[in-house]
């Protein structure tokens, strides 16, 4: 048994041994010091409280001349204290804001009023100044930034960033991102009013990671069923594609994905991923009634199953050692789910 | 000759799981094959090789666990209390692979054989893929593809409530009451189930898998799951898939972004050093590392608004949680008359009270169902759930209940759950 008694002594040790000593502001001040020791000093005031550390913390963070590393150091020593001390709040805002300013501090800035946004009952009263400024890195010259800033403002249902995200979808001309990007951050806040445009990205877009991004978020759309029945049955499409188009079916039309789904799962021409994917849907999701009265399917179910255990045995044995991409195949996903689904309904 | 325990008061088999802290158990002679009088009987883990392990208490006050336990069990058949919890450091791996067997003190014969589970919250790094793959199908069976009752608790945390849970002291006893009120519907759906935590100071390369919660691929936004996976059916707010992106490597760092690193556990424990480890400066964790945590990623988790739509937020508070049962562990801090304990004793009428929810005494939205302002206008969810194991925290718990959540001063407001790394201690 783990003494709980000597349990506590050894993590009394551990806690010991990081146990800051004295706060050494003075060194994190000194420029005659190198960035490395005023680096090793910063550590001593992490979390620091009082208002002249807090306020001497500040002016090494706005001190445009002081190593960049140590500024973003700083800033982070004294994120917890955002929220509690508006000068801390004014002076992240401003360095979000400069575009002068290195982006690695910027964005530094950026993740610290973020993480301090969690803390909404001190938060609040700077939130409009937080989408403000927001708003205005919508157009960055840095594109890391401008990213952030447009979801942080589409998780907030900003119509502005809403209007420009359309916009640059039906012009890639003034995309501000990349359009499955856009789509992501439409997903934020869907309006019924997006689907006809997401359907037609989804039967135009040369882009396959806009079009998969525009099948998700179609699956709340019963107006898009017949596509997205159409895409699951396409043995051309893009593998993906028909296996979000799978869950999105399933959501808005169980019955026809049922159909749909046994049919995959048990065709021996079809991608094992996508079988393995329809059959864990019906496992989990399906009427299972009509499951349970369908023999012929779960004969099929049955070979599946068996298979899995025919890998295994061979994977055993090492006979098939040559045959290395077979074997994988046949102890793979597919056989995993049909030995799921078997397992599940027998308990 | 035949022995009959009954566990948590009950004689269900629903009721066979223990955390660290004792429950409270009763064995008897239901056969006591014509003797008269009494019979000795031992009480001892029946594989103490393999399996959850036990620890038996002869009263409830005791201090000590024991491997073992001599009872002296009268004829009639009336019932002799005992005190049993999981034995630190010896979780279960697999429901009921733990099991209490009684035998005969003199002479050895077995006289009953009580199968149960020792079920402890731990570090999802480490789960085996059978207990991996039983949370996740609880979780998605449990989401039902946005139709379930997950919905409730997606809804519990939005932007109009967020206050009910944030900036202020309840931070931590809010989200304490949510992970538990998720983890009892889980534990209906699977009772092997208990929640895991992202211990997010510390790489977790088993975590950000397609077998898990799902691997960022190429920079898409949207993660990716293995085909047997249920989360990949995840919906929430009528869009299916789960939006991260990590900024750090999640299986070689511990979670980061721009502005540096979470801080780690051992310096989260020392918040409120050289300041009397009080309370106020430990809450303040709520910022780092916990808001850092969460900004370490874009996407769903970075917003305190939709950060539930991840399942990824139910592992990041259970890390949090931890951090406070640690720091009550090593502070003692379960005493709820001591702002040491807890910054706001009283009630928000008081004087000095802080924001209605926050203060000590007072009841939790959305269980308490107060929709007047300035509560939120609706309450999700309902009561909050109950146990098959524990009588706390009830249907409407006030802040007070989730302090000392293994009842180290009033066993009875215990609220049956435990983690791998945070004993039982009296």
């Amino acid at each position: 048994m783990m003494d709980v008694s000597e349990y506590r002594k050894q993590y009394e040790e551990q806690l010991k041994r990081g146990a800051g000593g004295q706060a050494r502001l003075r060194d994190v001040l000194d420029r005659s010091k190198s960035v490395p020791e005023r680096l090793d000093a910063l550590e001593s005031v992490r979390g620091a409280k009082g208002q002249d550390v807090v306020g001497d913390i500040v002016n090494l963070v706005r001190n445009k001349d002081e190593d960049l590393e140590l500024r973003i150091s700083a800033l982070d020593g004294v994120s917890s204290e955002v929220g509690e001390h508006h000068v801390l709040i004014d002076v992240t805002l401003a360095l979000l804001a400069d575009q002068s300013e290195p982006p690695l501090l910027r964005r530094a800035a950026f993740r610290v009023l973020q993480q301090s946004s969690f803390r909404t009952i001190l938060f609040q009263p700077r939130r409009p100044e937080y989408l403000a400024v927001l708003r205005g890195v919508v157009t960055d010259a840095d594109p890391q930034l401008r990213l952030l800033a447009i979801e942080t403002l589409a998780v907030e249902k900003d119509g502005e960033v809403q209007t420009r995200l359309i916009e640059g979808l039906k012009n890639p001309s003034v995309a501000l991102v990349p359009p499955e990007k856009a789509i992501e951050f439409l997903g934020y806040d869907l309006h019924g009013s997006y689907y006809p445009l997401l359907r037609e990205m989804v039967e135009t877009s040369p882009n396959p990671a806009a079009r998969r991004e525009a099948v998700r978020l179609l699956s709340a759309d019963a107006t898009s069923k017949d596509m997205l029945a159409r895409l699951l049955q396409d043995k051309s499409e893009d593998a993906e594609i028909r296996t979000i188009s799978a869950t999105a079916l399933q959501s808005i039309a169980p019955a026809e994905f049922e159909a749909q789904a046994k049919q995959i799962a048990l065709d021996e021409e079809e991608d094992d991923d996508l079988r393995a994917v329809c059959l864990s849907a019906l496992d989990y999701f399906g009427d299972q009634e009509s499951l349970n009265r369908d023999e012929e399917f779960n004969r099929g179910i049955d070979r599946l199953s068996s298979r899995a255990q025919s890998g295994a045995l061979e994977s055993a044995s090492g006979e098939l050692k040559s045959a290395g991409g077979e074997l994988e195949r046949a102890s793979g996903e597919l056989e995993r789910a049909a030995d799921r689904f078997i397992k599940r309904r027998r308990q | 000759m035949r022995t009959e325990i009954t566990i948590n008061g009950s004689a269900d088999a629903a009721a066979n799981y223990l955390p660290w802290t004792p429950a409270p158990c009763r064995i008897r002679l239901a056969d006591a094959g014509g003797l008269s009088g009494s019979v000795d009987v031992t009480l001892r883990n029946r594989d103490q090789n393999s399996g959850g392990q036990v620890v038996f208490y002869a009263a409830a006050g005791a201090l000590e666990g024991h491997d073992e336990l001599r009872l002296t069990l009268p004829t009639d058949g009336s019932p002799v209390d005992f005190f049993a919890g999981g034995k630190f450091g010896h979780p279960s791996t697999a429901d009921q692979d733990a099991a209490i067997e009684v035998t005969e003190t003199n002479g050895g014969a077995t006289l009953s054989l009580t199968r149960l589970m020792v079920r402890i919250r731990k570090d999802a790094n480490t789960l085996t893929d059978a207990e991996r793959d039983r949370f996740v199908s609880a979780l998605a069976t449990l989401n039902d593809r946005g139709m379930g009752r997950f919905s409730d608790f997606r809804n519990m945390h939005r932007s109009a409530a967020l206050d009910e849970a944030h900036g202020d002291a309840g931070f931590l006893p809010w989200h304490r009451a949510y992970l538990l009120d998720l983890e009892r519907e889980l534990q209906n759906l699977d009772p092997a189930v208990a929640l895991p935590y992202w211990r997010f100071d510390r790489p977790a390369p088993r975590i950000f898998t397609r077998e898990f919660l799902g691997a960022s691929v190429g920079g898409g936004g949207t993660v990716r799951f293995s085909p047997t996976n249920p989360l990949q059916f995840w919906v929430t707010d009528n869009t299916t898939g789960i939006r991260r992106t990590p900024r750090f490597d999640t299986a070689t760092q511990p979670a980061s972004n721009s502005a540096g690193a979470v801080i780690d556990e051992q310096t989260t424990l020392r918040l409120g050093e050289g300041q009397g480890n009080l309370y106020e400066a430990f809450v303040q964790m709520e910022g780092q590392p916990h808001g850092r945590a969460h900004v370490s990623f874009t996407g769903y988790i970075s917003n305190a608004a939709t950060a539930p739509q991840d399942p990824l937020f139910f592992l990041l508070h259970a890390n949090v949680d931890r951090l406070w049962a640690k720091w009550q562990w090593f502070y003692h801090r379960f005493d709820t008359t001591s702002v040491a304990t807890y910054t706001y004793l009283g009630s928000a009428e008081d004087q000095g009270a802080t924001r209605i929810g926050h203060n000590l005494q007072d009841t939790m939205w959305p269980w308490n169902q107060d929709t007047n302002d300035p509560r939120p206008a609706t309450a999700p969810g309902g009561r909050f759930a109950a146990s098959a194991i524990v009588n706390a925290p009830g249907a409407s718990p006030a802040v007070f209940d989730m302090v000392d959540f293994q009842g180290t001063l009033d066993r009875p407001r215990r609220l049956g759950f435990d983690y791998d790394d945070v004993p039982f201690e009296v």
